[in-house]
């Protein structure tokens, strides 16, 4: 199948959202795949990170956003530090994230993935800090993953590593405030 | 301890939540230098968390928004210099400072989303600058270094040194900071090709595999470097690797592990402080003895 990037694929809609929320310009990526040949998570992903760009160019996001990809990233920047026509794709994925949420499109199966980060940040929302245990316990609930690395809670406990009573701020409801003027 | 004739400073010092968990150790290491070098750190009044990977993730104004915060209450606080030991806390900080000295649509109206406003005049520096610019200044050389004969390797991981623009700190491919830090410590610095790679970070917990596959590269990496021991200036890299080496350690029928140190506490080694008050002793992989391995050589 032949493929065209043309302006109405680089500035549909989405396109501008993309951009605008990651602050970057997907048209100038020439798809050299320096990105992926340096990602340290390339081989457990379902689109490799240049291919990502590509399908942002051609304005076929609905892929990208129901990637295994984009959650798989590790944020390592990685590919943002080494990319020579200065494409932030670390900002890209983190953008995709955002959109393929917000659109209900992330993938079911990386349902771990996005529990975790659920948890991480209700955690944050209720105490203003993260908190090992209640955010695992968050996570547990979320994921499903009852018995999951159920052996290094005890461990964590012997070092003195685990907090049971969170820490919790005194400018909970400030950070509370700034959580839904953000919009989550 | 402090070279003679060093008065005592005040530093403002972000912990950030993992140095009040899972990161104690780090947290323990960091005063105890601080306090050998007469540096009193101020933690930020109140601060929140920074929200590390998860925020960026998912809700980039959020990602801002958190971190701006803290830098708004260090001002207010009259702090001049914040010191966050975690590179991901040093990481989003400085994304948030950056995007607010940028100005412009970048900022996402950041005092707005806060409540509060933010005049910039604020140094955020990682461990390696905290060590080598302020507490290497202020400790006495040791006339003889308990570190002789210690091999150890550098791991940067990510979030120290990427993306440059934001942390404008080293040589992303290839940083040197902490080595010269240990070099001049007295240790013997081992050349490898895992400084830069990535842990894992954010995915110890729900994609614990993956975790213990890039974990397992960079320890074989330190171990075939010949490597006593590995040096971090990270709470997750440290996780990642002296946590979760039980995993691979279990996955690869390995009986001995390599011990992960915080740069901190071979800081404090070095100068003679005691291995408990550091921490050392919290570590999952066996780390204890470090300098009296040396002096059994």
């Amino acid at each position: 199948m032949p493929i065209s990037v043309t302006k109405d694929t680089v500035e549909g809609p989405l396109s501008r959202e993309l951009e605008a929320l990651a602050d970057v310009r997907v048209r100038e990526c020439y798809q050299c795949g320096k990105c992926s040949a340096g990602c340290p998570v390339a081989d457990e992903m379902d689109i490799l990170p240049n291919r990502i760009v590509r399908l942002a160019q051609l304005g076929e996001f609905e892929k990208a956003l129901r990637s295994k990809t984009i959650w798989l990233c590790a944020s390592c920047i990685t590919c943002t530090t080494r990319c020579p026509r200065e494409v932030d794709i670390a900002a890209v994925m983190d953008a995709l994230r955002e959109m393929s949420l917000e659109k209900g499109l992330a993938d079911p199966a990386s349902k771990e993935i996005v529990s975790f980060h659920k948890a991480f940040l209700d955690t944050v929302r209720a105490f203003g800090r993260m908190s090992e245990f209640p955010m695992v316990g968050d996570y547990k609930l979320r994921s499903l993953k009852l018995f999951q690395d159920i052996l290094a809670a005890p461990k964590m406990f012997l070092r003195g590593k685990l907090r049971l009573i969170p820490k919790r701020i005194k400018g909970r409801g400030e950070v509370r405030k700034i959580f839904s003027k953000c919009g989550w | 301890m402090q070279a003679p004739g060093t008065p005592t400073i005040r530093i403002g010092y972000f912990p950030g939540c993992s140095l009040h968990g899972g990161g104690r150790d780090y947290d323990e290491s960091v005063r105890a230098v601080s306090r050998a070098a007469g540096v009193e750190l101020v933690e930020i009044p109140d601060w929140n968390c920074c929200g590390a990977t998860a925020a960026h993730s998912v809700n980039k104004k959020l990602a801002l928004a958190l971190p701006a915060r803290n830098l708004a209450l260090a001002r207010e606080a009259g702090l001049e210099v914040v010191f966050a030991p975690c590179a991901a806390c040093y990481n989003r900080l400085l994304s948030a400072h950056r995007a607010l000295e940028e100005g412009g649509a970048s900022t996402h109206d950041l005092p707005t989303l806060i409540g509060r406003s933010y005049d910039g005049r604020l140094r955020v520096v990682n461990a390696v600058e905290y060590a080598s610019d302020i507490v290497m200044r202020r400790l006495p050389t040791p006339s003889e270094s308990r570190l002789s004969g210690v091999r150890l390797v550098s791991y940067y991981g990510c979030l120290l040194v990427r993306p440059p623009k934001v942390t404008k700190f080293d040589d992303p491919e290839d940083p040197t900071s902490m080595d010269k830090i240990l070099s001049a410590l007295g240790a013997t610095v081992l050349d490898w090709e895992y400084k830069v790679e990535c842990c894992g970070a954010g995915h110890s917990l729900a994609r614990t595999d993956i975790v213990l596959k890039l974990a397992s590269r960079i320890l074989a990496a330190a171990r075939e470097a010949g490597a006593d021991g590995i040096v971090t200036a990270c709470p997750m890299c440290h996780t990642n690797l002296d946590l979760r080496q039980m995993g691979v350690m279990r996955k690869e029928g390995l009986k001995a592990g390599i011990p992960v140190y915080y740069l901190t506490e071979i800081i404090g080694l070095a100068a003679g402080i005691d291995e408990a008050v550091l921490g050392v002793k919290r570590h999952y992989i066996a780390a204890k003895g470090l300098t009296a391995r040396q002096k059994a050589i």
